[in-house]
């Protein structure tokens, strides 16, 4: 159910994002790329950044503002209405019955969203290099995935599954800790937000330094 | 000798610097009635939860049927719990799960309890027929009234056939014929069942009924057990809160005499007369 409500729930809009960043970075590129004739050069750079960057980014601060933000008021919910309480007295462990199915869907399905976003993102670009740049599709594709090495698919796959603990966790940590009723559940949902996509700049900052220096 | 089932021992919690409750004594004898009254913010849920270990006393003791639960770890906790009947003041029914799942839960998830499914299902409905909810099985929380759903809670509360049920403010913004019958399937499950009962609440109503009705099963509602003008106390012991400290403690008899400006005004909604009768006044614990 989680799985469903994380995994599924998130590929519109995920699939919607991953398309626009494509589309845009091929727009922008192309204008940089062209100042030194390299216009065919495009689906590198773009398949780099999307692969590496935005695609881990942008799946982890959508998720961020729509998982964390839905853990944080779905237990913090639970928790001023006293159902979580409730669970305790009748012999239930709250984190095993509410945060693990959590941050195990999350952690599973990020790395797929970031995956289908990455590929769409490619799709974008490629829609984007033959129709108003002028690369063939063949030029452009096959520029994209050649330039691509283990360490990339690594750094981008590992990334996502790092983001996915972290906002399945601040999640749950402030949806736990509601207190204050209804007002106590908006702003644990803000505080769940802020917090992961803070979280989820500095971790990205953190592995993409480790593989920078492994290289 | 009456057995304790629930003891407090100079228990005491503060939160954010603030003290909730001061150096709490109280026992709570196998069948006695044990009515927790006092206003909002008195600290009647604090000790209710403290109870069942469901927050963790600063210091003092608190000793569960006979398990000294106040430095027990969770997991230790589940199989006491099982004995501990629990109806939370906003309810605590799972929205997301319908009424025979709610009603189950103790059922499915407490190793202790575990039983065949039919088995399951027919104390479900045993429950449930008790509460008069017997058809809302497939119903969920969100669509039954407040007082359905406090009915609910007192199935789910004692599905599991437990020693001791804890109910806070039961009747807690109902209209007073729902007050009534939530009142009445207490008492019913007080009597029938032989449930040790500790009510919080702040109606002085609804420590009264529990001190001088029961249920009477051949026509099916509760029944004074004293004539009106006397007490029949049936094992009370009525507990005045105040700010985190007992106020107050005896018979709904003592409680009624007492001359404490709170208590009084507490019980009868207004300060205590000047010329009161004598006798004895219970144990006025307020300074």
């Amino acid at each position: 159910m989680q799985m469903d409500s994380i995994g599924v729930g998130s590929l519109p809009i995920v699939a919607l994002i991953g398309a626009f960043s494509g589309i845009v970075m091929t727009l922008q590129m192309s204008r940089a790329l062209a100042t030194y004739g390299a216009t065919s050069q495009t689906g590198q750079v773009v398949s780099i950044s999307i692969v590496r960057e935005l695609g881990p980014v942008l799946t982890a601060l959508l998720i961020a503002g729509r998982n964390a933000s839905g853990i944080a008021s779905e237990l913090g919910s639970m928790k001023v209405t006293e159902q979580i309480d409730a669970m305790r007295a009748l012999g239930t462990d709250p984190i095993q019955k509410l945060i693990v199915p959590r941050l195990l869907a999350t952690a599973f399905m990020q790395p797929l969203l970031t995956a289908i976003a990455d590929f769409v993102g490619l799709l974008g670009g490629l829609l984007i290099a033959v129709t108003v740049i002028g690369n063939t599709a063949n030029q452009y594709w096959s520029s994209a995935i050649d330039i691509l090495a283990l360490n990339d698919m690594v750094q981008g796959l590992m990334k996502p599954f790092v983001f996915a603990i972290v906002i399945s966790l601040v999640g749950c940590f402030y949806g736990m800790r509601t207190s204050g009723g209804t007002q106590g559940v908006g702003l644990s949902t803000t505080k769940a937000v802020v917090v992961s996509s803070v979280w989820v700049f500095v971790i990205d900052v953190l592995i993409t330094q480790i593989f920078v220096s492994l290289t | 000798m009456a057995k304790p089932i629930l003891k407090f021992e100079n228990v005491s919690l503060s939160y954010d610097g603030k003290l909730v409750l001061d150096k709490i004594n109280l026992t709570v004898n196998e069948g006695d009635t044990f009515i927790l009254l006092g206003a909002a913010g008195s600290g009647k849920t604090v000790l209710l939860k403290l109870a069942m270990s469901l927050i963790q006393a600063d210091s003092g003791r608190i000793e569960l049927l006979g398990h000294d639960i106040t430095h027990l770890k969770e997991t230790e906790l589940f199989g006491i719990r099982t004995e501990v009947g629990v109806l939370f003041q906003e309810g605590g029914l799972f929205d997301s799960q319908n009424i025979a799942d709610n009603v189950s839960y103790p059922l499915r998830n407490q190793k202790s309890l575990a039983a065949p499914e039919d088995e399951i299902a027919a104390r479900v409905q045993e429950s449930l027929d008790f509460v008069e909810l017997g058809h809302t099985l497939d119903k969920f929380p969100s669509e039954l009234s407040g007082g359905m759903r406090r009915r609910v809670g007192i199935a789910r509360a004692n599905v599991t056939n437990p020693k001791i049920s804890l109910y806070d403010s039961p009747t807690a913004g109902l209209d007073p014929i729902t007050a009534h019958t939530i009142m009445s399937l207490i008492l019913k499950q007080r009597e029938l069942r032989k449930t040790t009962t500790v009510l919080a609440t702040h109606r002085y109503q609804d420590g009264s009924m529990a001190a001088n009705y029961h249920w009477d099963d051949a026509i099916h509602d509760v029944v004074r057990a004293a004539p009106y003008g006397s007490y029949a106390n049936l094992n009370t012991t009525f507990i005045v809160m105040n700010e985190g400290r007992i106020v107050f403690s005896g018979t709904q008899q003592q409680l009624e005499a007492s001359r404490d400006p709170y208590v009084s005004q507490f019980i009868l909604h207004q300060p205590p007369p000047k010329l009161g009768p004598s006798g004895d006044q219970g144990h006025q614990l307020s300074a």
